[in-house]
């Protein structure tokens, strides 16, 4: 890759000749440099901050106030005055805390993160109160501006340009403790890193024809959610009914619109006429455009039919209207409601104006010519799982949208607190109004939970917001490049679930989960630029000046013309051209040089469709840029890319080429998955060149792609050689690599993680890819490459078991230190709690552990080794409490103990204590224990093929198998595992990995190359080995030779972070469950094991009966009650003194005559006579009777001496 | 995120904790085995009770989980431990299942507001008071726990009988701040609520009264970080600030003077020694601190002459010269 520069040339032929597969790495490399791995993220934020907050501001309206006339005895009638609050510039903060004392310094994230704040930014306004009285029929105004109002607290993105971290350099950044390969794009809340999954939606704007199965009244239905740039959506559907469900005379099936806020679906004609289009051949132009397509009008012709009563526009309007919310309206009343509603409800993104008539029937009818045309040919029906008719929701709209709400929920709340004031007669508090709770704890409320929407009770979306996934550095990033399609997982359907072929570059084909929400959780690929959006403005600016007629200077016919496009801004149907090869040949060039913006997609259908989009959340992907059958990019780029000029002396700084500079020269571009439909991408540069043969396959190439390997995710390009592996053993890998211990990041030692693993020699893999690079897995790698042979051995590596060497181990071989913190606070309030070794003699409720370990300020202190049920954390909580006048003589202690000891069932060393605040001026503690894990029988290994297994034995390193050389494995798998996986990855991997072990350099194990096995093998042979990894190896048990030759060779292997002593539990007896009083479930509570249905069923069988009596009645909730013969309930039973009673008959026993057994008791006075009987049952029967008796159902125990 | 919860905590504040069990041979106190679940005698080893019942949470419900119709709670959110009568109860909602508003709920809901008692209703209204005006001035919960500690207890002396309750909530934030020495001045607190200034000080006598809480005063120093990173003035500057507003004080200069004057009159002196672009105007301190600036400049002139003594550490006497002559 590095090759020094050395020769010296600059002949011109060079410089511009075509780039070789390894300059492409160059050009990664330069986008990787300009955007990291989390720009999505980031520039989705920043457009939040910069654009959509102001926005939702200035787009707020003005809160209008005035005062009701109030009665108020002995106080004067106000004069009549209005007030009109307005909101204005909007000004945000660097993050900050708000300490108590009024002390506000910067915030950094580290600090965050320790002392569980919230890591925001406060957000300020300016707010302007005009008041207008009436003095003698005159309006004066006088007006009052409220600079800097703080409006709320907004978490900030770190490493967005809002944050203090950002434009930072590594040195700093080590110093304010954060590591330098964390590249941002979470949140901090409450201490927490949150992610923002990105959220999957169908694309608004857009005409979709579905065909609909039979038991649905129609067959094809055109639909359509209008969206403006800003409001609420719209739907609007146009159906065409199924054949015989309701036939016109003609025998056809009509057309119908769905109108929002009308009851009826509405003919198609009549909402034409509504529009003030009447006549028929008007209409039918607006839809067939070509009055000759006869097929076309023959289809039209039912709907026209339908229509023939109502033939005028207020005809027309008032049926709409009748069918709308307008009950007993009059007739004037109901065509205004209507007008307004096509005005404001039908078609918004078209036009929500006076005027927009013509625009609306333009459009309406092309979505009725779709749904003909869809009808007439069955092949033109709209994907719905196509990726280019999906948007992607990242932070900055889905923080817009919420902070929309809250916007709109803060001033509404001010607009009760000002009217408040005004009918008071007081002066307007502006400042008392504006309730800045209102967006700081909504905002950290959805991004604590993940529950988006600002309205409480049923969120709309459940989450959105995630913990940071901290496990190893690559699940960090590829959890922060996430999707999400919010699709039932319940859905038996599919379809959505399926890898489709326009995912290809977008979306990685490997890292899925498994299960139910497969295929729904997609993950994005390298190189995958989501789109920030901008506004259409200026592409239609362009296009008024280049030749575009607009809708309202032409006739419908017009669009039937040959050679005439029409022309698509995001979706709105804004013109026609009749040139569009020109037209779109301009817009690229103008794309090329990057003067709009590089993120805009030109779609041209070559016939009579040509769409723009500059909307926000499509997914797009840079690709070479193709012209005249060559790569625009030449060697000369890449030598700028270098920072050197063609002899290799180097540039001044701005004459290098950065990512920017490729964009702005066309060399590369974005294309989005629709452009790319009508694209002609070649796969490699190689396809490039032959297409310049005689008899290529093509040459009419309008791209190429950088390199294939970049359409998979951040996990998929760990695997080496994926494109040799059987796929769902990628996908099984792209799990397992996010559980793999590494180094999760470098300043994991000032951090204060819930739970971190550390691995102790990582090492970066023989075998790389070169996607490896950007994802920095060769700095924080995850797993050592450990010498594996694949044979049988002894058999202690059956069933995806392998044997690790005991040697090794001793030496350190996948060693890792586990952390734990545990967290406490001093609550105060009604009881107050202090951090303090709890004294018995004032404190209750002290458990049976071990309280010595504590310093006196309650806590353990750091290099203290603790284990199982130490204490760690000293704290009481005061006892507030009347005495109890009923049992005076009842000991009370004031303090109660509620102390946090450490887990039961590990062990450890005190790593780090933090004493501090937190957001709620509580005292506070985090306590960091840390222990040693050693690789023992049980735990989980794997390599990078999907090939997990668990340790089954150690064997020391003279019983384990060796060479000539006298090399013994580190690790045996079993030759088994492979065959049926066809995991050949894996086998190539370690060839390559014993060559490169050899030589000393890196393997390139990058998918989609041209390196072969038989290229590895002969380098394999010239080191001197035999050409396919195979060695003679001795059995260490014996010393013999074995008779098979054995694989053997470095593979890079994972620990993963399932451990035997994390899993380990038994129980004899323990806690119980309060509703039940079965044992508790789970190793963290000490539960027991279930003895479920099925083994019930089995115990059955055998016939075991007083077996299965012992496992579901004595040793679990076993249970006494005393029933009263009588009446057959459950009796009280005093079993100390003796006496029972039954309350249901009235009955007791007296205790003096009651004879010594408390079975067959009688009573003395004759009078009512208890009898009572002593019966075991179990706890949860108790329950069900008594539960029963709650719901007036008696359930009598009628008993007999056994 | 959450860390981890230790085996044997107790539910916290649990009311209804059963007695202490105690040992029938040595009557001691037994402590509890978790992990066994019995009660064992520490001094005997007797044991007391076995099968333990778990009193810790069944499950931890999370939010974002999707199986609706399997929700195991069978109880509401917690208590609220201000209201005296705090045991389970039924609550009229104000909505029909499916959310709408309906004329049967409303009234009854209303009906049902009629009859908590008196002093809850007020406990409740003042704590939301005591929220907002906390919010506002940047409270934490641990002090705005203390103000509704206090206002409870002053509705329990039943002393709050026919005074200004807006008044009263405003004196309690206010009697808070200084228990929790956190620097809040009474003209703050005051504008902050939009309460007469003259009502508060009544209220506010009338509770250190009633609770017997000392009169303490906050010293400049507890207002010298806020007055500091409202003028945005360097760490540097910070520290010469104390310094001097302590000397003032050590050598009883301004005895009659408010704390937040001597501030004023130290953050005066300080931003001219340090020069530059540390100079902050006269009016800029004073309107920071709250007062006027010719009480600055009045404060000012009685420190000018024994400005010497008041020389913080690193600073020359020839830096003296910088400042206005007072």
């Amino acid at each position: 890759m590095d090759t020094k520069p050395g020769m010296p040339f600059d002949d011109k032929e060079n410089l511009e000749g075509e780039i070789s597969q390894e300059d492409t790495w160059q050009v990664i490399s330069a986008f990787f440099e300009k955007k990291g791995l989390v720009s999505q993220q980031l520039d989705s934020f920043n457009d939040f901050i910069e654009h959509s907050l102001h926005d939702t501001v200035s787009d707020s309206s003005d809160i209008v106030i005035s005062p009701e006339s109030q009665h108020l005895p002995g106080k004067q009638m106000l004069e009549p005055a209005r007030f009109v609050v307005q909101f204005g510039q909007v000004y945000i903060s660097k993050p900050v805390h708000a300490e108590e004392s009024g002390d506000r310094p910067q915030l950094f994230p580290q600090e965050a993160r320790l002392r569980n704040l919230t890591y925001s930014a406060s957000l300020y306004v300016d707010v302007t109160k005009r008041t207008i009285t009436m003095q003698d029929g005159v309006e004066s105004e006088t007006a009052e501006t409220s600079n800097k109002v703080h409006l709320g607290e907004v978490p900030i993105m770190l490493h967005s340009k809002f944050c203090n971290l950002s434009q930072k350099s590594p040195k700093d950044l080590a110093e304010l403790g954060e590591c330098s390969y964390d590249q941002g794009g979470y949140f901090i809340i409450n201490g927490g890193e949150k992610v923002l999954i990105a959220q999957e939606r169908m694309a608004g704007n857009q005409v979709y024809v579905f065909k609909k199965p039979p038991p649905s009244k129609y067959s094809y239905v055109a639909e359509i959610r209008s969206v403006r740039e800003r409001g609420s959506p719209s739907t609007l559907y146009v159906k065409m009914m199924a054949h015989g469900a309701r036939s016109t005379e003609s025998g056809g099936p009509p057309i119908r619109v769905t109108i929002p806020y009308v009851r009826e679906d509405i003919p198609i004609v009549i909402v034409f006429r509504a529009l003030n289009f009447v006549s028929d051949k008007e209409i039918i132009e607006f839809i067939c455009y070509d009055l000759q397509d006869e097929e076309m009008l023959q289809l039209l012709r039912p709907s026209l039919e339908e229509a023939v009563p109502i033939q005028t526009r207020d005809n027309a309007l008032d049926f709409i209207a009748k069918r709308g919310s307008t009950l007993g309206a009059e007739r004037s009343k109901r065509l205004q409601f209507a007008i307004d509603l096509l005005q404001r409800e039908m078609l918004p993104h078209m036009g929500v104006s006076e005027f927009c008539e013509n625009k609306k029937a333009f459009y309406l009818g092309y979505m009725v010519n779709k749904l003909l045309r869809a009808a007439l040919k069955p092949g033109t029906l709209d994907d719905r799982d196509h990726f280019a008719n999906k948007r992607m929701d990242l932070a900055g709209p889905l923080m817009g949208s919420l902070f929309r709400q809250l916007f709109l929920k803060l001033s509404k709340e001010a607009r009760i607190s000002l009217q408040k004031d005004a009918d008071h007669g007081r002066d307007l508090n502006l400042v008392q109004a504006i309730r800045a709770n209102t967006i700081t704890n909504g905002l950290k409320y959805c991004l604590a939970t993940g529950n988006w929407g600002a309205t409480r009770g049923q969120p709309l979306r459940t989450g959105v917001a995630q913990v940071l996934n901290r496990l190893t550095f690559a699940s960090t990033l590829s959890h922060l490049r996430r999707l999400n399609a919010p699709v039932g997982r319940e859905g038996k359907l599919t379809k959505p679930r399926q890898l489709h072929n326009t995912h290809w570059g977008m979306v990685c084909p490997s890292e899925t989960p498994e299960g139910q929400a497969c295929g729904l959780v997609k993950n994005l690929s390298l190189m995958t630029h989501v789109t920030v959006g901008s506004s259409s403005t200026r592409p239609l600016e362009f296009l008024e000046s280049s030749g575009m007629e607009s809708l309202d200077e032409i006739h419908p016919s017009v669009v039937a013309q040959p050679g005439v496009s029409k022309i698509f801004v995001n979706g709105t149907w804004v013109g026609i051209h009749r040139t569009p090869k020109v037209l779109v040949e301009r817009l690229y060039q103008i794309r090329r040089r990057n003067e709009f913006s590089e993120e805009q997609s030109i779609v041209w259908n070559f016939k009579d469709d040509v769409r723009i989009f500059t909307d926000s959340g499509r997914c797009c992907r840079p690709l070479f840029v193709v012209k005249d059958k060559r790569l625009a990019i030449r060697k000369k780029h890449i030598y700028r890319l270098r920072g050197y000029d063609g002899a290799w002396r180097p540039l001044p700084a701005e004459q290098c080429f950065t990512w920017r500079s490729m964009l702005e020269h066309g060399l590369v571009e974005y294309l989005d998955a629709l452009e790319e439909e009508y694209s002609l991408i070649a796969m490699t540069l190689d396809d490039m060149k032959k297409c310049l043969e005689e008899n290529a396959y093509t040459d009419k190439y309008t791209h190429c792609e950088i390199h294939p390997c970049m359409i998979l995710g951040v996990l998929a390009s760990i695997i080496p050689f994926p494109d040799h592996n059987q796929s769902p053993r990628n996908t099984y890998q792209a799990a397992m690599g996010k559980q793999a211990m590494g180094v999760y990041i470098t300043n994991f030692q000032l951090r204060m993680d819930t739970m971190a693993h550390v691995l102790y020699y990582p090492q970066k893999p023989l075998g790389i890819t070169q996607a490896m690079r950007y994802l920095k897995f060769r700095e924080l790698p995850a797993g050592i490459n450990a010498i594996t042979a694949v044979s049988c051995y002894s058999g202690y590596n059956q069933e995806d078991s392998v044997i690790l060497n005991q040697s090794a181990v001793d030496r350190g071989f996948f060693r890792s230190t586990f952390f734990r913190s545990y967290r406490d606070q001093e609550k105060s309030g009604l009881v107050s709690e202090d951090f303090i070794v709890p004294d018995p003699a004032t404190c209750e409720g002290i458990r049976r552990a071990f309280y010595e370990k504590l310093d006196t300020d309650g806590l353990v202190s750091p290099g203290c080794r603790v284990s199982g049920d130490d204490v760690i954390i000293g704290k009481t909580t005061s006892q507030q409490r009347p005495e109890d006048p009923a049992n005076p003589q009842v000991r009370r202690r004031p303090f109660k103990d509620s102390s946090t000891m450490l887990r039961y069932s590990e062990t450890g060393i005190v790593d780090q204590v933090v004493l501090t605040t937190n957001q709620d001026g509580y005292r506070f503690a985090k306590v960091r224990v840390r222990s040693e894990r050693i690789p023992q029988v049980g735990d989980k290994f794997s390599s990078r093929h999907g090939q997990k297994g668990t340790c089954g034995m150690l064997y020391r390193q003279e019983d384990m198998p060796f060479t000539c050389q006298g090399i013994t494995p580190d690790l045996i798998m079993n030759p088994h595992a492979i065959p049926s996986r066809m995991t050949l990855g894996h086998l190539i991997e370690c060839l390559l990995s014993k060559v490169s072990a050899l030589s000393g350099v890196e393997g390139d194990a990058t998918p989609f190359t041209s390196v072969t096995v038989e290229e590895i093998s002969g380098m394999l042979h010239r080191q001197g080995f035999q050409r396919y990894g195979n060695e003679v190896m001795y059995n260490g048990h014996t010393g013999r030779r074995m008779s098979n030759q054995i694989y053997l060779g470095p593979t890079f292997y994972q620990r993963l972070k399932h451990m035997v002593d994390d899993k380990i539990h038994s129980r004899a007896r323990g806690p119980v469950q309060n509703l039940v009083r079965q044992p508790m479930e789970g190793r963290a509570r000490d539960g027991g094991l279930r003895f479920g249905e099925m083994e019930r069923d089995c115990i059955i069988s055998h016939g075991a009966a007083s077996f299965l009596k012992e496992r579901l009645f004595e040793v679990s909730d076993h249970y006494r009650v005393h029933v009263c013969d009588r009446c057959g309930q459950m009796a009280i039973a005093n079993l100390k003194n003796n006496s029972f009673e039954c309350r249901q008959c009235k009955s007791t026993t007296d205790v003096r005559t009651s004879p010594p057994s408390p079975l067959f008791v009688c009573h003395p006075s004759g009078a009512m006579r208890l009898i009572i009987s002593q019966v075991y049952m179990p706890y949860a029967c108790k329950l069900l009777f008594q539960e029963l008796m709650a719901m007036a159902i008696i359930p009598r125990l009628m008993t007999r001496p056994a | 995120m959450d860390a981890p919860e230790s085996p044997g905590t107790p539910s916290e504040f649990t009311s209804t904790d059963a007695p202490e069990t105690l040992c029938p041979r040595c009557h001691n106190f037994c402590n509890e085995d978790y992990r066994n679940g019995k009660y064992v005698c520490e001094r005997c080893g007797l044991v007391v009770k076995t099968q333990l019942i778990d009193t810790r949470s069944e499950w931890r419900t999370f939010s974002d989980s999707h199986d609706e119709g399997n929700d195991p709670n069978r109880v509401g959110g917690p208590q609220n431990p201000w209201i005296s009568d705090s045991t389970l109860s039924t609550t009229m909602a104000r909505t029909d299942a499916a959310g709408h508003a309906a004329q049967g709920f409303q009234q009854m809901s209303k009906f049902q507001g009629g009859t908590t008692s008196a002093s809850d209703r007020n406990i409740m209204n003042a704590i939301r008071e005591i929220d907002a005006m906390g919010a506002k001035m940047g409270l934490s919960d641990a002090t705005k726990n203390i103000a509704k500690q206090c206002y409870k207890e002053m509705e329990s002396k039943s002393t709050m009988r026919g005074r200004n309750i807006k008044a009263m909530v405003v004196a309690t934030v206010f009697a808070a701040c200084r228990q929790a020495h956190v620097s809040r001045t009474f003209k703050e607190v005051c504008s902050m609520s939009g309460v007469p200034r003259k009502d508060v000080t009544h209220a506010y006598k009338h509770v250190i009264r009633t609770l017997g809480l000392s009169s303490q005063t906050a010293g400049p120093e507890q207002y010298l970080p806020r007055f500091c990173s409202a003028l945005r003035l360097p760490e540097s500057v910070r520290q010469s600030v104390q310094e001097v507003a302590q000397k003032i004080c050590e050598l009883g200069l301004l005895g009659g003077r408010l704390p937040t004057a001597i501030c004023a009159a130290s953050l005066y002196i300080v931003v001219h020694l340090h020069g530059g672009p540390t100079i902050r105007s006269a009016k800029d301190i004073a309107d920071t601190a709250g007062i006027a600036e010719s009480t600055l400049h009045a404060t000012y002139k009685e420190i000018y002459a024994q400005r010497e003594q008041l020389l913080p550490r690193g600073f020359t006497a020839e830096k003296l010269a910088q400042l206005p002559v007072g």
